[in-house]
């Protein structure tokens, strides 16, 4: 019962706390503006840069390519064979070899030498390959059904926009820049959750009205949970309205299952919630713990490639967010790697071990007296 | 017993801010702790309710140890901290209220708790009012308030009417009074003697974590009356007039404030005429001298030598 009266109270002082709520929700619209305009200069600038890749082909393979090409993103030049193309790519006149074997309009096989350091630069050549790669099988398969290659070939290219300023990938199943980094804002913006927590937690816990609440008779556990719940509650509203702003204002690309991103969002609340008050009480020194939580949360981001799309391998995984980070990409582009359920199990668990942290060690701190 | 502390020791790192302190509190008192900033009167409480860690002694209320029956003692205790603790987004009466429900009380029985607090407090047509909206006074009777929700046998109140005009003040000291005689023990602390003398049937007169001095309010006084106090205003004061007084007969202690000095000279001694021949062999102008002997905040300035407020 005291858990349910906490939680009631609580929620109640959280939700009148009308400038912390408007504050809150007006941040991550901030970011996102910001977040757009950056990653718009980031587009421009990788279209600006021009790829070289020197094609082996043969007659009709080449021509297709050469009349079908956007030459903004890719410049190609033709060599006799395969040696001549690898010595000129090794004299750095080009940035990949493109290798088509092909019989007629009959491709068996399309292969791609990309040595440039330039991400971008491989993702445009990496897409034009896997493209290619996507036509001519389309075009095996259709080979002996009397259609017209040549135009088919046109149609697709004209309908998939081959190298389109919005796609950076071929196979569709990995995000553009701008739905990348709108998850882990989303992401970032749900863990300062924690922050929130955190701060909460400590105005009221070693405040004065803590002192109130530990010199009564209600149990650790009691109020901890119901603290955390009206957190919880207050964080879960938070970060599902900034979802819904990703998807429907900012037109992140969230994927059909739209429950599943709701439900994700708010079990990270959870999680950050619990990480919040488990720092809130390890320091018992709320300030101190929310300018530690500060730092750790920004290493977080960073670590699980929240800022720059980085990947620092094992590392990762010591971070909350690379956990709902993974669930959600797993969500939107089925086959993103990595297993849904375990991201989903690994956020339930540390949010399990967070709160009943807290709680073990608020209750030896009441039970004993703080030494601060 | 309500309260015994056994030879408690209490420290904050290396500081030791209690040593060795006992003290036994029996039913029906209000036992009042004096002492300057600093004294330990903080720390005692929160020693107490199991806020701050001891590191040495024990602690029993109602006869039984606290670490023990942890939740049973809690539930009869009340604690109003020296700083005001309100919920500052909950309104007036969802403050009360949320004690009150903690308390186990619900429904009706609640409704009607709360509002015999809010009345009790003065706060009832106040109730929709957040605690920032209040005055100082009100906010101050409105903690008491939240504290009193679990109607407790035991209430620590830690400056209760400190920062508030006289008025309020005064209405805080009935609130002591009405709740002492509704059967609950009152630990109450302060800087101000009125207030101890008001509404206190035992004081403990506190400094640098130790008792001074512990009796009735009438007990201390009878205890400093052996000591006379005397007050005396110069035009200046000199090295050589402090030592020629100190070694007078019957003097015990003498002090510089200032251009005031304070006399501490033993009972029935009568040197205070030669304390004024002394200071007018040196030269200096008497302005005003001040004698007191029955006042509890002379006793406090006898027994340590301070004064209890800067
Ligand atoms: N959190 C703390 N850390 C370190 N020392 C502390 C802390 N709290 C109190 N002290 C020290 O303990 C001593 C007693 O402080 P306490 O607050 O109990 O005094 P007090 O009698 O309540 O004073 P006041 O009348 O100013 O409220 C003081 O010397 C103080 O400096
Ligand atoms: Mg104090």
């Amino acid at each position: 019962m005291n858990i349910l009266y906490t939680l009631f109270y609580y929620s109640k002082a959280l939700l009148t706390d009308k400038v912390t709520m408007v504050v809150k929700t007006l941040t991550p619209i901030l970011m996102m503006l910001v977040l757009g305009a950056a990653l718009k200069n980031t587009f421009t600038a990788a279209q600006l840069e021009v790829s070289n890749v020197i094609v082996v082909a043969d007659d009709t393979a080449y021509n297709m390519l050469d009349k079908n090409i956007d030459d903004s993103f890719l410049a190609i030049s033709r060599a006799a064979d395969l040696d001549e193309a690898m010595k000129n790519y090794n004299d750095g006149q080009a940035d990949a070899v493109i290798k088509i074997d092909s019989e007629g309009s009959d491709v068996h096989d399309i292969v791609a030498y990309v040595g440039t350091n330039n991400n971008i630069k491989k993702i445009v050549i990496g897409s034009s390959v896997n493209d290619l790669k996507n036509i001519s099988n389309i075009m095996h398969a259709l080979a002996d059904k009397n259609v017209d290659t040549d135009k088919l070939f046109k149609e697709y290219c004209d309908q998939k926009s081959l190298l389109s300023e919005s796609k950076i990938t071929a196979t569709g199943n990995i995000p553009r820049a701008i739905d990348y980094y709108g998850v882990t804002m989303l992401v970032l913006t749900t863990m300062t959750g924690a922050l929130i927590a955190c701060d909460h937690f400590g105005a009221i816990f070693s405040g004065s009205v803590g002192k109130r609440i530990k010199s009564s008779n209600m149990r650790v556990y009691e109020n901890y949970i119901g603290m955390f719940g009206s957190m919880f509650l207050v964080n879960m509203i938070q970060g599902t309205i900034t979802l819904m702003i990703m998807r429907y204002i900012c037109r992140i690309n969230l994927g059909d299952n739209m429950i599943w991103n709701v439900i994700i969002v708010v079990l990270a609340s959870a999680m950050a919630t619990a990480i919040g008050i488990f720092t809130c009480t390890a320091f018992n020194d709320a300030k101190q713990a929310t300018k530690v939580l500060n730092m750790v949360l920004q290493a977080f981001a960073f670590v699980s490639g929240g800022y720059v799309k980085l990947d620092f391998g094992f590392l990762k995984y010591m971070t909350p967010n690379h956990y709902v980070q993974s669930a959600m990409f797993q969500n939107i582009y089925s086959g993103y790697g990595g297993s849904f359920a375990v991201s989903i199990a690994a956020i339930c668990i540390i949010t399990v071990l967070c709160l009943g942290g807290a709680i073990i060690l608020g209750g030896r701190e009441i039970r004993y007296g703080t030494n601060i | 017993m309500v309260i015994n502390l056994d030879k408690l020791k209490v420290s904050y790192g290396d500081k030791t801010v209690l040593n060795n302190y006992s003290l036994q509190v029996e039913k029906g008192e209000v036992v009042g702790l004096l002492g300057p900033n600093g004294a330990g009167k903080t720390t005692l409480m929160n020693s107490i309710l199991g806020i701050k860690k001891i590191s040495e002694g024990k602690v029993e209320i109602f006869d039984k140890d606290v670490k023990k029956h942890e939740k049973e003692i809690k539930k009869d205790v009340g604690y109003v901290p020296q700083e005001i603790a309100l919920i500052e987004e909950l309104n007036v009466y969802d403050n009360v209220a949320f004690f009150t429900k903690l308390s186990g009380l619900r429904g009706k029985e609640a409704a009607d708790k709360i509002k015999e607090l809010l009345e009790f407090a003065e706060l009832w047509d106040r109730r929709k009012a957040l605690p920032k909206e209040l005055s100082g006074g009100m906010q101050r009777r409105l903690n008491i308030a939240c504290s009193i929700a679990n109607h407790p046998k035991l209430l620590f109140m830690d400056e209760p009417a400190v920062g508030v005009d006289p008025q309020s003040r005064n209405k805080i000291l009935d609130m002591v009074k009405t709740i002492n005689k509704q059967g609950t023990v009152v630990v109450y602390s302060s800087h101000y003697m009125e207030e101890i003398e008001a509404v206190c049937n035992r004081v403990i007169i506190m400094d640098e974590g130790k008792i001074i001095a512990d009796g009735s309010c009438e007990q201390i006084k009878d205890l400093i009356i052996k000591e006379l106090a005397v007050r005396l205003e110069l035009s200046e004061i000199n090295e050589t007039v402090i030592e020629e007084i100190e070694k007078l007969d019957g003097v015990s202690k003498v002090e510089e404030e200032e251009n005031y000095l304070n006399v501490i000279t033993e009972k029935g001694s009568n040197c205070l005429e030669s304390i004024v021949k002394v200071v007018f062999e040196n030269g200096i102008s008497i302005y005003n001298i001040s004698c007191d002997r029955s006042n509890l905040e002379t006793a406090f300035l006898t027994l340590t030598g301070k004064k209890l407020r800067e």
